[in-house]
């Protein structure tokens, strides 16, 4: 039950992001599981709801966003610890899950994601006969 | 499907790589003032010449959960963020997110006027703008000429 999401890391390529000299970062998640679904919840700040794609294509879960953060013309920057950056996670879905019936919202820069599980994939008890 | 290597629509730039690693890099050893790696929020500092630029990510933070003052030109930041969820049975498979309290200070390069500073948050970025102080800006020194 441990391997229902397996994370499917890319480098964070410069392939996607030709166009534009951000940084592509891999957001921050938190991926929890109860008996009817998995909530996936992650870090996408500066990031509106315009401005981000999630993708189900294949059991292959692909989150892109783009921040909307532009750093203040005319300043120096006089210390820093992080580049207003793009973001993208790819993730691979276990066949229980129902990828039509996926929920998305984007809040304050979070993305939560609930990912039902499919009606008759979930746990079935097999009766077991004693001869 | 955008095909990273399609020869001529794409410029390949040598570098983008060794820079794209630099970032990772910087972006893993952050240092600020404290010393301390990897600390919530990661705070940017824009010094320009009539005022300071605070940025930080904070996503999932509230404005009310969320303390920022100045003094004199040190800036603080401080706050709750609660990323965690409770459903009945639930499993952890992936935690990476911060949780908890956090407070954070940073010198800014001057002094600035505390009651004209101005702070906004959007899309769990913040954003706070404070104006120089007068009496600590640069003077242009008249040079008689005898």
């Amino acid at each position: 039950m441990t391997n229902q999401l397996s994370k499917k890391e890319k480098p964070a390529s410069p392939g996607t992001e030709q166009t534009n000299r951000r940084p592509l970062m891999t957001p921050d998640v938190d991926i929890l599981e109860n008996g009817d679904d998995i909530l996936l919840v992650a870090d996408i700040p500066g990031v509106d709801e315009k401005h981000l794609d999630v993708e189900v294509e294949n059991r292959v879960l692909t989150i892109r966003g783009r921040t909307a953060e532009q750093e203040p013309a005319n300043h120096r920057l006089v210390a820093g610890e992080y580049s207003p950056a793009d973001f993208e996670r790819v993730f691979t879905l276990s066949e229980e899950l129902d990828q039509e019936k996926i929920e998305a919202s984007v809040k304050n820069g979070v993305l939560r994601l609930r990912l039902p599980k499919a009606g008759q994939a979930r746990a079935r008890k097999i009766e077991v006969q004693s001869e | 499907m955008i095909d990273r290597y399609a020869p001529f629509t794409t410029r390949w730039d040598p570098f983008s790589d060794i820079s794209q690693l630099s970032r990772t890099m910087n972006r893993l050893f952050r240092t600020f003032p404290e010393g301390r790696a990897e600390t919530f929020p990661a705070m940017n500092v824009y010094a320009g010449d009539e005022e300071a630029v605070v940025t930080a990510e904070l996503p999932g933070v509230e404005s009310n959960q969320l303390d920022v003052s100045v003094n004199g030109d040190i800036f603080t930041i401080s706050g709750t963020r609660e990323t965690g969820e409770s459903r009945e049975n639930q499993a952890w498979h992936r935690r990476e997110r911060f949780s908890g309290k956090f407070t954070r200070s940073v010198q800014l390069p001057f002094q600035v006027e505390s009651d004209k500073v101005r702070a906004r948050l959007k899309q769990g970025v913040l954003q706070v703008i404070l104006p120089r102080a007068e009496a600590d800006k640069p003077r242009r020194i008249q040079i008689e000429n005898k």
